[in-house]
């Protein structure tokens, strides 16, 4: 796509989102059916400027919340703006840098690509949920302990990264490391810290069952 | 628990280290202010031409929408003197990027959504996009390239070897993760600015300025900042629209730039051409260094980048020839990026000595240390400190220099051709004026703070390391206030100097709380020490102790009577008059080069480096390491290309290649951490930021030269320049 197009008013990645997206949602959430407390949307809300809302219900780091959200909203912005948990970060909102790494149903899933209304009745685990009350997670004591970031801002994201590939069984050697963690742009270049870091975690991690 | 004493110097945990691995550190915009509105900015989608018509009537009328801001009805901010022009219609467009208008909504959906409607008609002109196109006219940039120094072209003339190659390199965009984000609220003309900064006072001065405001209504708040590398030192046009807009809206607005927003309009690296000569007698010894330089600028902007900047420093030479010349494309604002000029100048110098060295038959390590220096070159005064030999050695000794064989294109592993490569990097040192206040409080704890910055360097935890060393406190008891313009000024975090500005005036200002403390403890009538001569009070983990007696500082403060006892104190840069301070290092690297891919692997890198003392080696060798990310970028990955039109191939991570996880081996760093006495400032010469990057592309290029034979002067080393 050239840049001409990207910011042609006739073509928008939004419009287009919201109008592939929004149709599945409809198919999936039939309306009332979800939380009868909220207002279920009526029909598939327009392409466009709608005011529409609709409800959907979320289960970020184990509470439940039945929010009435912007059928277009992201479950980046969901997060961010609806949420106030603004420890998830928006580094590109392409999908390129990792930054908004959550995890979703215990998998990794970039959330700057996914749509609030698409994980309606999901586990969702940000940053703000992998500690144990005032206790750190391994991987997190392991980026303190290894300098594993400079700047922190894509901090957030390399951990929910981390965390899901010790849990799925690999970062079992510093390439596999390096490689599965690739989606996950560092601009401070802390990359060889952050490595160790997964490492050192990785070996604490082995056969805990966290 | 034990209190560890606490020193300068040693690798100390990042004080900000739990707030980053949880979440809770925040950005600009992760503040949470009622009433927030959201803005996005329509630009221009054409580099040359101009502005016929801007149709906002259907955005204004979209679902959500409090305002659209366009040229016709921005006054209401009441911008000041140019600022005014901030969306121009009818003006010319010089570069994609320019802000048109600036739409704000209750929703960022909604915000965007309505930005999407608003229609601009050009008429289009011919953009220049291309450093070397024909049409564009080359302004001579003299006085940026130096003086020429003894008689370079007689000196060149009777050199026995001459050495002269032209370097290309290409636009490079900072892209901090962090994209460039602005919260702005007013309290009736009170104005207070969230924004990634890397000058909360710069900052606070131009947004005053752009309003006409006092400085002291204008309160910039930076405590994180995803990154900066130099683009964080302006005040780029989206910060005041978000204040404008939220004096038009009355409202708290929230502006976030896209990643492709910020490609055009949040500086990059001009792209640049050099031809480099060196002339030398047939042992190596330099007589003479040219450098001719063209580098690109943007269409309306002053800056040139000091290609030339770095080159003449490290190694001894009579007669030198600089000159700088640059052509304006029409593209945004270049702006300082990570060690400006130097990675550049260095480049082209790093690799030509490594021609050199082959056409001389001498190992590049020799032709180095033949020139070695202990004064500046350009002027002759002595530098404060120098170890660059000992860099080379130890680097050397790291890699197992010694197995490299000289010749070129005889080691092969499989398909893997393998080569290595040595380059050399140098950024001044230096420091600045700074201010620090140290409050001890009742209960023991002691809480630094200055209007310094931390956009990842480390200044809480190294400002909070030497509070902590002199008060002899655990470092739990120390806290440490950055980033917020009303905190007592402290200097810009640009060129390197901002910890050794910032850490002697914390110390200096610790200092002054100890005496302080002890004197209170040994006057004051109702203090167990009173009557003890200061001399023989120990100070150690918050504890006064002279002999058996021995009190805590947190009830010295109590004897005052007040919350706590408060010094700020002021660091004037101590050097020693008449030295040059400089930086060196030496990078070696060991490549792999598939024989049929032309893919570059790096598979060690080795740096050694010579900054004088550091303040933390833990922050300090991953900033070190990180310096080196960068310059493995420029060699192997990084270019933004503008097509005719004077788009970016693709404005994005997509199209702009970052460094990834896999592509950057364990960077082995080390310091030879000699503190610098004639520098002063604690021993640290600054200058870790910035000095890394250079001379990282020089040491690729030339290892690939070694595995290969094929001799790359451009970079990126992308395959299709191998295969």
């Amino acid at each position: 796509m050239s840049d001409e197009n990207r910011f042609d008013p006739n073509v928008t990645r939004r419009e287009l989102m919201a109008g592939a997206v929004a149709a599945g949602v409809a198919a999936s959430v039939p309306a009332g059916l979800a939380f009868a407390d909220e207002a279920a949307p009526a029909a598939v809300p327009a392409v466009g400027g709608s005011a529409v809302e609709m409800g959907v219900k979320l289960i970020v780091n184990g509470q439940p919340h039945a929010l009435s959200i912007d059928p277009r909203a992201t479950l980046l912005d969901t997060l961010r703006e609806t949420l106030s948990l603004t420890g998830t970060k928006k580094g590109c909102d392409h999908g390129q840098c990792g930054a908004c790494t959550v995890h979703v149903n215990g998998e990794r899933a970039l959330s700057c690509l996914m749509l609030a209304a698409q994980c309606e009745g999901d586990q969702i685990t940000t940053i703000e949920g992998i500690a144990n009350g005032d206790e750190l997670h391994p991987v997190q004591k392991a980026f303190i302990d290894h300098d594993g970031f400079q700047c922190g801002y894509c901090t957030s994201g390399q951990i929910m990264s981390a965390v899901a590939l010790i849990k799925e069984g690999h970062a079992t050697t510093e390439d596999e490391v390096r490689e599965l963690m690739s989606g996950n742009l560092c601009r401070c270049g802390a990359y060889p810290n952050i490595c160790k870091a997964v490492m050192d975690a990785q070996g604490k991690l082995a056969g805990s069952g966290i | 628990m034990t209190a560890q004493p606490i020193k300068l110097g040693q690798p100390l945990s990042r004080l900000d280290g739990k707030a980053k691995v949880t979440g809770g550190a925040k950005y600009a915009a992760d503040y949470v202010l009622p009433g927030t509105l959201h803005a996005v900015v329509i630009h221009s989608t054409i580099a040359k031409g101009k502005l016929t018509g801007v149709d906002v009537s259907q955005a204004a009328t979209a679902p959500g929408v409090s305002a659209v801001i366009d040229a016709t009805n921005i006054a209401a901010a009441r911008l000041a003197g140019d600022d005014r022009k901030l969306l121009a219609v009818g003006d010319d467009v010089v570069h994609i990027g320019q802000a048109i208008a600036v739409v704000v909504a209750e929703s960022l959906e909604q915000a965007k959504h309505s930005a999407s409607l608003v229609r601009c008609e050009y008429e289009r002109g011919t953009p220049i996009t291309q450093m070397l196109d024909p049409h564009a006219k080359e302004e001579d940039a003299n006085g940026r390239g130096g003086p020429n120094r003894g008689n370079p072209d007689s000196a060149l003339a009777s050199a026995g070897v001459t050495q002269s190659a032209t370097f290309q390199t290409p636009i490079q965009t900072h892209h901090p993760m962090e994209l460039g984000a602005t919260i702005a609220t007013w309290n009736d003309d009170k104005l207070t600015i969230y924004d990634g900064t890397q000058a909360v006072l710069g900052s606070r001065k131009n947004i005053a300025g752009a309003f006409g405001l006092p400085t002291e209504s204008v309160m910039v708040v930076s405590p994180y900042v995803g990154g900066g590398f130099g683009a964080r030192l302006m005040v780029w046009p989206h910060t005041i629209l978000a204040a404008a807009a939220a004096r038009i809206v009355r409202a708290p607005v929230k502006l976030v730039i896209s990643r492709s927003q910020m490609c055009y309009a949040f500086g990059h690296r001009p792209a640049s051409r050099q031809t480099l000569t060196l002339g030398s007698d047939s042992t190596g010894k330099l007589s003479v260094i040219s450098q001719q330089t063209l580098s690109t600028t943007g269409a309306t902007s002053g800056f040139v980048e000091p290609v030339t900047g770095h080159s003449l420093v490290t190694y001894d030479h009579q007669h030198s020839s600089m000159t700088a010349k640059t052509v304006r494309l029409n593209v945004g604002a270049p702006a300082p990026m990570r060690a400006p000029g130097a990675p550049l100048g260095l480049f082209a110098l790093e690799v030509a000595l490594d021609e050199l060295a082959e056409s001389l038959k001498i190992d590049p390590i020799d032709l180095r240390l033949q020139n070695e220096t202990d004064k500046d070159p350009r002027n002759g005064r002595p530098y404060t400190d120098r170890h660059f030999a000992e860099c080379l050695k130890r680097g050397a000794a790291k890699i197992g220099w010694a197995d490299r064989n000289p010749a070129p294109n005889q080691r092969r592993e499989g398909d893997w051709l393998i080569g290595y490569g040595l380059g050399c990097c140098a950024w001044h040192g230096g420091n600045t004026q700074a201010t620090a206040r140290v409050r001890v409080l009742r209960d023991g704890s002691a809480v630094v703070a200055s209007a310094a910055q931390d956009m990842g360097v480390g200044t809480y935890t190294v400002m909070g390391q030497a509070v902590a060393d002199v008060l002899g406190l655990p470092i739990e008891k120390v806290s440490v206030e950055l980033g917020i313009s009303t905190l007592p000024p402290a200097p810009t975090a640009g060129g390197s100097r901002q910890a050794s500005s910032v850490v002697p005036a914390a110390h200096q200002a610790a200092t002054a709380a100890r005496k302080k403390l002890i004197e209170l403890a040994t006057t004051h009538e109702s203090s167990p020490l009173a009557g003890i001569s200061g001399e023989s009070v120990d100070l150690t983990a918050g504890l006064l102790t002279a002999g058996e007696k021995s009190m805590s500082i947190g009830v010295v403060v109590g004897l005052t009577g007040q919350p706590n006892i408060e010094v700020t104190e002021q660091y004037t840069p101590d050097a020693k008059q008449g030295f040059v301070a400089m930086n060196f290092g030496a990078h070696f690297c060991k490549v792999a080069v598939h024989a049929i891919t032309g893919e570059v692997r790096v598979r060690r890198f080795v740096s050694t480096f010579d900054c004088g003392k550091v303040f933390n080696e833990k922050t300090a060798f991953n900033q070190l390491a990180g310096g080196v990310v960068w310059g493995l970028g420029m060699a192997l990955t990084e270019a933004a290309h503008l097509d005719e039109k004077g788009r970016y191939a693709s404005a994005d991570f997509g199209g702009y290649h970052l460094p990834s996880h896999a592509d950057v081996p364990d960077i082995e760093v080390e310091v030879i951490n000699a503190a610098d006495e004639n520098f002063g400032a604690l021993g640290s010469r600054g200058g870790v930021g910035e000095l890394s990057i250079s001379g990282v592309a020089a040491a690729v290029s030339n290892a690939v030269y070694n595995a290969t034979g094929k001799r790359i002067r451009e970079v990126p080393i992308t395959p299709d320049k191998l295969i």
